[in-house]
C-alpha cells in the first residue's frame, strides 16, 4: 500500500481539535482519541468506502466539537445541569406545543384575532415602507468602495461660520496641492450643454467639468472604454465619459460610441467609455470631462470639491488640515473673495442633506403608528385578560403554575404577533412601490432602496417582543390576583378599579402620540396651504418655457442675435400664442451670474458696490410673463446694441438702494466704465415662499446676449399642444438649435411642489392611521368601563338619573380621558413643530387655530368612539344589573 | 454487593452506555476494540464517534462501572503499552446484569400479553 494513512500531519490536525475540550480532560485522553480515530480510518479505508478522508474530518469536526463543548460545559455547571441540553429540547418542545396553542386561542376568537393582525399589519406596513426608504437613502453607505471616507469640503462665510458654498479656483488649487488628508481630490463644476453628433436631435446634457479624476476618487469602473488619464488633465482635455443612462437613451447602448466624436458646447469631444448608473454622482449629470483650470481662473465660487480620506485620516483632521491651507494662503496675500476657510463634510451627508429633516419626519410618524398600534393590542389584551379572570383563576386553583398561564398567555401574543408582522410585510412592499412612486424625484438615492433584510429583522425583534409583552404583562398581573382570591372571577371591585386605570393610562399615552401626529399634519397642510396660495409675483398659468440653445461658448453674437430674433418672431407668429419672449433664466430661476454697479450716491461717499443678479430679457418679457410694472417703463425694440444701455430694476433693489428716491432715471456704473440707466421697477418675483426675494437687475436681449436661453411663450390653449409646431418652426432655421425638456411653468412649479406635497400626504395619511387606531383605544377602553360598571346604570336609574344624563355621563367621561390625552400630545407637538420647521413655509411653530382645530378632532373622536358605549349604558335597565 | 445507589441513579440505561458494558462483559478491552463490538453487536447501525465514546467512557468512569487498567487484556490482541483498557467494575456488572433482566421481563411480559408470538433463540 503506498503512502500511510492517515497521513502524517493527521494527528497535529486532530490534535490542534482537540483544543476544544477542557485541558484536562484533553490530556487524559487524547492518545486515545486519536488512536480510534486512526483505526477508524483505517478500517474504513481497507473496507473500500470512497471518500475516507473528507467523511473522516467532517465527522471529527462535529464530534470533537460536540463532546469538547460537552466537557466544558459540564465541567462549567457541573453534573446536575449536564441534562442543561435535554432540557433544551424539552423546552422546545413545549414551544411547539404553546404555538399550538396560541394558534388554538386564535381560532377561538377570531374577531379578536383579526384586530390584533391587522393592527399590528397596518403598523409594520408603513413602518417597513418608510424604514426601508430611510435605511436607503440615509443610513447606507454610498455605492462607492469604501464610500465612508468620501468627503465634501465646503467653503465658509466670510465670518468663517460653516456655510454650504462652494470653492473657487484659487481654494481648489490650494487645497488640492498642499493638503495632507486626502489620497485623491477633484473638483467640478455642472453646466447644461448642448450636445450635437450624428445620431439623434441636439439636446441639452448637464456636463461636469473636472479638475480631476472624480471617477477615479469615487472608485467608479466604467462599464464601457477607459477610465480618465492623469494626461487628459493636462492640455485641453478634449474626451468625455458618458453616463449610462445617456448612452441608453441616445445611443441605444451601442458600443461603437467609445472612440466616437461628439460636439458638446461647441467642442468635438472624443468619448472613452461609459459610467455605470450607480456613479450617480452628481445627481443630473449625464457627462463628465476633464477640464482646463486655466479656464476657471476668476473667483466665482462654483467649484464642488470631492475628495477621498486618506487612510487614518478622520473628518475633524481634514478640516482643520484645510483650515490651516486656507489660513496659510491668505497670509499669503489671497483676495479675501478668493480664498475663505473652509471644513469637511461626509459626502453622505451632504447628498441626503435636502431631504434628511423631511425623511426623520417620516420615520418619526411611524414610529408613532407603531407605538400607537402597539398601546392599542396592549388595550385588547388587557381588556381579554380580565374578561378571562375566572378561567385563570380556575386554572390556578387547579395547580397551573403563574409560570405556565403566562406562558400561555405569551405563546398567543406570539402567534398573533408573529401573523401580523408577516401581514404587515407584505404591506409594506406593495406600500413601498407606491411611495417610491410618489416620491419627489429630486429624492436623492431612491434607487439604491429596497426592503431589506435588516428591515424585515427589525420589523420581527420589535412586534414579537412587543406580542410577548403585551399579552404577558396582563396575564401576570391577573394569574396574582386570581392566585389570592378565586372570588375574582366575578370581578372583584379591586380588580376592576386596577384594570380601568391601566387602561385609562394606555389610552392616555394612545391619545398623546395622535394628537401629536395630527398637529404635525395639520401644521404641514396649512403650510402647504400657504405655497398653494402664494402669490409668486408673476402669473403662472399658460406659460410654456422652451430651453433654447442656439450657440454655446463660442458663437459670434451678432449671428446669434439674429438667429434669437428670428426663432422668436416664428415662434410669436403660431396661432394660439398670445406673446413671447426671450429669457436667460425660467422665471422660476431667480439666480443668476452676477456683476457689481455702484450707484450715483454709492460712488460718492464711496460704499461698497451692489451685486445684483443680471437677466437678459427681450422686450415682450415683462408682459409675456405678466410681471407688473410698478414704476417706469419695460424695454422696447428701440433698446438694442447701438442704443444707451438701459436697465429695469426690481423692487427689492429699488427699495434696498435707492430708499425713498425715484430709480427711474438714476445711472449705475460697472466696474469697466459702462453705465447704465434705470428706465423702469418691476415687481419682485419669488419662485417659492422659502425663497427671498433677490436683487435683480434686467437688461434688453440686445444689449447683452447670452448663448443660452428661455423661449418663454404665452398662449390661450393648453401650452403643450403648442410644442410640435414650436419644434419644427426653430428646427426650420436651423437643426442644430437644441430644444428640450419644453416643460409648462405651472409644471414646474408643481414640480418645486413635489416635496412638501408628499410629506404633507403622507403624513396626514398616518396621521389618519392614528386617529383610527386611537378611535379603536378609546372605543376599547370605554366599551370595557361601561361593561364593568352596569350595576352603577342601573343603580343611577334607580335613583332618577334618565337616559339623556348617563349618556351624558359616558360621553364626558370619554372627553376626560381623551382630554388629558390631548392635552400633552399639544405640548409635545409644540416641541417637534420646531423641530421640523425647516420643511415649513410660512408657519409660525404654534399657531393658534391649528392646536383649536386639533383639539376639535380628537374630541369628536372621542366623543364617536364613546356613542355606543354610552348608549349600550342607557339600555341596562335596573333591573337588569341587580341580576348580575 | 448489590450497588443499590448506582443502580437506581442508573437505570435504565441509555441504549449505547448498554452496549458499552455489553462489549466489556467478556473482558477488558482498548477504546477501538470497543467501538468495533458494538458495531458488530448491533449490525452496524451504531457507529459511535471517538468523541462521543470517550464521554460515555468518562461517565463510566466518573460513576464507578467502569474500570481503567493499563496492563494485559485478556484478548489475543497484541499488548500494546501505548494503550489503555477498560473492564467492568462489580458495580458495572450489576448494572449490566440487571438492566438486562429488567428488559428481559419487558420481553416476558410482551411475550405473555401476545405481542411476540415466539420465543427467539439466541
Amino acid at each position: 500500500m503506498g503512502g500511510s494513512y492517515p497521513p502524517s500531519w493527521a494527528r497535529r490536525v486532530y490534535m490542534l481539535l482537540l483544543r476544544i475540550y477542557p485541558r484536562a480532560t484533553r490530556e487524559r485522553f487524547d492518545q486515545e482519541l486519536f488512536d480510534v480515530f486512526r483505526c477508524s480510518w483505517i478500517a474504513k479505508r481497507e473496507a473500500g468506502e470512497q471518500a475516507v478522508a473528507v467523511r473522516m474530518w467532517v465527522r471529527a469536526l462535529r464530534d470533537v466539537t460536540v463532546n469538547g463543548l460537552a466537557f466544558r460545559f459540564r465541567r462549567t455547571y457541573g453534573r446536575t445541569h449536564a441534562s442543561t441540553l435535554s432540557k433544551l429540547r424539552t423546552l422546545l418542545v413545549t414551544v411547539r406545543q404553546d404555538t399550538r396553542w396560541g394558534l388554538r386561542a386564535m381560532r377561538r376568537n377570531p374577531g379578536f384575532a383579526a384586530v390584533v393582525i391587522a393592527t399590528f399589519g397596518l403598523a409594520v406596513g408603513v413602518n417597513a415602507a418608510v424604514f426601508s426608504i430611510v435605511d436607503g437613502v440615509l443610513f447606507q453607505p454610498l455605492p462607492f468602495p469604501e464610500s465612508g471616507r468620501l468627503i465634501r469640503v465646503w467653503s465658509t462665510d466670510t465670518l468663517g461660520v460653516e456655510r454650504f458654498k462652494r470653492s473657487t479656483f484659487a481654494e481648489v488649487t490650494g487645497i488640492g496641492q498642499r493638503n495632507r488628508s486626502f489620497s485623491g481630490l477633484a473638483a467640478y463644476s455642472m453646466v447644461p450643454s448642448r450636445m450635437l453628433d450624428g445620431y439623434s436631435t441636439p439636446e441639452t446634457v448637464v456636463l461636469a467639468r473636472l479638475t480631476g479624476d472624480l471617477p477615479a476618487v469615487l472608485g467608479a469602473v466604467p462599464i464601457a472604454g477607459r477610465t480618465f488619464h492623469p494626461t487628459d488633465f493636462q492640455g485641453d482635455g478634449r474626451v468625455v465619459m458618458l453616463s449610462q443612462g445617456l448612452w441608453q437613451r441616445r445611443y441605444g447602448r451601442d458600443p461603437q460610441i467609445v472612440g466616437e466624436q461628439v460636439s458638446i458646447r461647441d467642442e468635438m469631444l472624443t468619448v472613452i467609455g461609459i459610467l455605470p448608473e450607480t456613479f450617480e454622482y452628481p445627481q443630473d449629470a449625464e457627462a463628465w470631462r476633464p477640464f482646463p483650470v486655466a479656464a476657471y481662473q476668476d473667483d466665482d465660487r462654483e467649484l464642488v470639491i470631492v475628495a477621498r480620506l486618506a487612510d487614518g485620516v478622520s473628518v475633524a483632521q481634514s478640516t482643520s488640515d484645510v483650515r490651516l491651507i486656507t489660513s496659510g494662503m491668505r497670509n499669503e496675500g489671497a483676495d479675501v473673495d478668493e480664498v475663505q476657510s473652509a471644513w469637511v463634510q461626509p459626502l453622505r451627508a451632504t447628498v441626503v442633506r435636502d431631504v434628511r429633516t423631511a425623511l426623520l419626519l417620516l420615520l418619526a410618524s411611524v414610529g408613532l403608528i407603531l407605538l400607537i398600534g402597539c398601546v392599542n393590542v396592549a388595550n385588547l389584551f388587557l381588556t381579554r385578560t380580565s374578561h378571562r379572570a375566572s378561567e385563570l383563576a380556575i386554572r390556578t386553583a387547579l395547580g397551573a403554575s403563574r409560570g405556565r398561564l403566562v406562558r400561555h398567555l405569551a405563546s398567543e401574543g406570539l402567534v398573533l404577533a408573529f401573523f401580523g408582522v408577516t401581514v404587515g410585510l407584505f404591506v409594506g412592499r406593495a406600500l413601498l412601490t407606491v411611495v417610491l412612486r410618489l416620491a419627489p424625484a429630486s429624492t436623492p438615492r431612491l434607487s439604491e432602496v429596497s426592503l431589506n433584510g435588516f428591515v424585515v429583522a427589525v420589523m420581527f425583534g420589535t412586534v414579537l417582543i412587543t406580542g410577548i409583552l403585551v399579552s404577558a404583562l396582563p396575564g401576570w398581573r391577573w394569574s396574582r390576583l386570581a392566585a389570592g382570591s378565586i372570588n375574582v372571577g366575578t370581578r372583584s371591585a379591586l380588580g376592576v378599579s386596577r384594570g380601568v386605570s391601566a387602561h385609562r393610562g394606555l389610552v392616555t399615552a394612545e391619545v398623546a402620540l395622535s394628537t401629536v401626529l395630527v398637529a404635525v399634519a395639520a401644521t404641514l397642510a396649512g403650510s402647504f396651504y400657504n405655497l398653494l396660495s402664494f402669490d409668486r409675483g408673476f402669473e403662472t398659468e399658460s406659460l410654456l418655457a422652451v430651453p433654447i440653445s442656439i450657440a454655446d461658448d463660442h458663437g459670434s453674437t451678432q449671428e446669434t442675435r439674429l438667429l434669437y430674433a428670428r426663432a422668436l418672431e416664428l415662434t410669436r407668429s403660431l396661432p394660439g400664442v398670445v406673446s413671447a419672449a426671450l429669457s436667460f433664466r425660467s422665471p422660476l430661476q431667480t439666480t443668476s451670474f452676477r456683476l457689481s454697479y455702484r450707484t450715483a450716491a454709492a460712488m460718492g461717499d464711496g460704499s461698497t458696490s451692489v451685486n445684483p443678479y443680471l437677466h437678459s430679457v427681450s422686450p415682450a418679457y415683462f408682459s409675456t410673463v405678466k410681471v407688473s410694472l410698478s414704476h417706469g417703463r419695460a424695454f422696447s425694440i428701440a433698446d438694442d446694441v447701438d442704443a444707451r444701455a438701459v436697465g429695469v430694476i426690481n423692487d427689492t433693489f429699488a427699495r434696498r438702494h435707492f430708499g425713498g428716491m425715484d430709480p427711474v432715471g438714476q445711472l449705475l456704473y460697472g466696474e469697466t466704465g459702462d453705465e447704465i440707466e434705470i428706465v423702469g421697477v418691476v415687481g419682485d418675483i419669488r419662485p417659492t415662499a422659502a425663497s427671498m426675494p433677490a436683487l435683480v437687475l434686467y437688461r434688453p436681449f440686445a444689449q447683452l446676449v447670452i448663448p443660452f436661453n428661455y423661449l418663454l411663450v404665452r398662449t390661450v390653449t393648453n401650452p403643450l399642444d403648442l410644442v410640435p409646431a414650436i419644434r419644427e418652426r426653430v428646427w426650420s432655421l436651423n437643426p442644430n438649435i437644441a430644444l428640450d425638456e419644453i416643460a409648462t411653468i405651472s409644471e414646474e412649479v408643481s414640480g418645486t411642489l413635489a416635496a412638501p406635497r408628499f410629506n404633507m400626504l403622507f403624513v396626514s395619511v398616518f396621521a389618519g392611521i392614528a386617529l383610527v387606531l386611537a378611535m379603536i383605544g378609546v372605543y376599547g377602553v370605554m366599551s370595557y368601563t361601561v361593561a364593568s360598571r352596569r350595576p352603577e346604570w342601573g343603580l343611577r336609574q334607580v335613583l332618577g338619573a334618565d337616559r339623556m344624563t348617563v349618556l351624558r355621563h359616558v360621553l364626558l367621561d370619554s372627553l376626560r380621558v381623551t382630554a388629558s390625552g390631548v392635552g400633552i400630545g399639544l405640548i409635545l407637538s409644540v416641541a417637534v413643530r420646531r423641530a421640523i420647521r425647516s420643511v415649513l413655509y410660512d408657519v409660525a411653530p404654534a399657531e393658534l387655530v391649528v392646536l383649536i382645530a386639533v383639539f376639535a378632532v380628537l374630541a369628536g373622536v372621542a366623543i364617536v368612539a364613546a356613542l355606543i358605549p354610552a348608549i349600550r349604558a342607557t339600555g341596562v335597565t335596573p333591573l337588569a344589573a341587580f341580576r348580575d | 454487593m448489590t450497588p443499590k445507589r448506582v443502580l437506581a441513579s442508573s437505570l435504565p440505561l441509555k441504549p449505547v452506555v448498554y452496549h458499552i458494558l455489553a462489549a466489556l462483559a467478556d473482558g477488558s478491552k482498548h477504546g477501538y476494540a470497543i467501538k468495533r463490538d458494538i458495531g458488530v453487536r448491533s449490525q452496524n447501525r451504531l457507529d459511535l464517534d471517538p468523541g462521543t465514546l470517550y464521554r460515555l467512557i468518562a461517565r463510566l468512569l466518573e460513576d464507578g462501572l467502569v474500570e481503567g487498567v493499563t496492563t494485559s487484556p485478556t484478548t489475543k490482541e497484541p499488548e500494546d503499552g501505548r494503550r489503555r483498557y477498560y473492564r467492568l467494575t462489580e458495580d458495572g456488572r450489576a448494572a449490566y446484569v440487571a438492566e438486562t433482566e429488567r428488559m428481559a421481563s419487558l420481553v416476558d411480559s410482551a411475550r405473555a400479553d401476545g405481542v411476540i408470538r415466539k420465543p427467539r433463540t439466541a
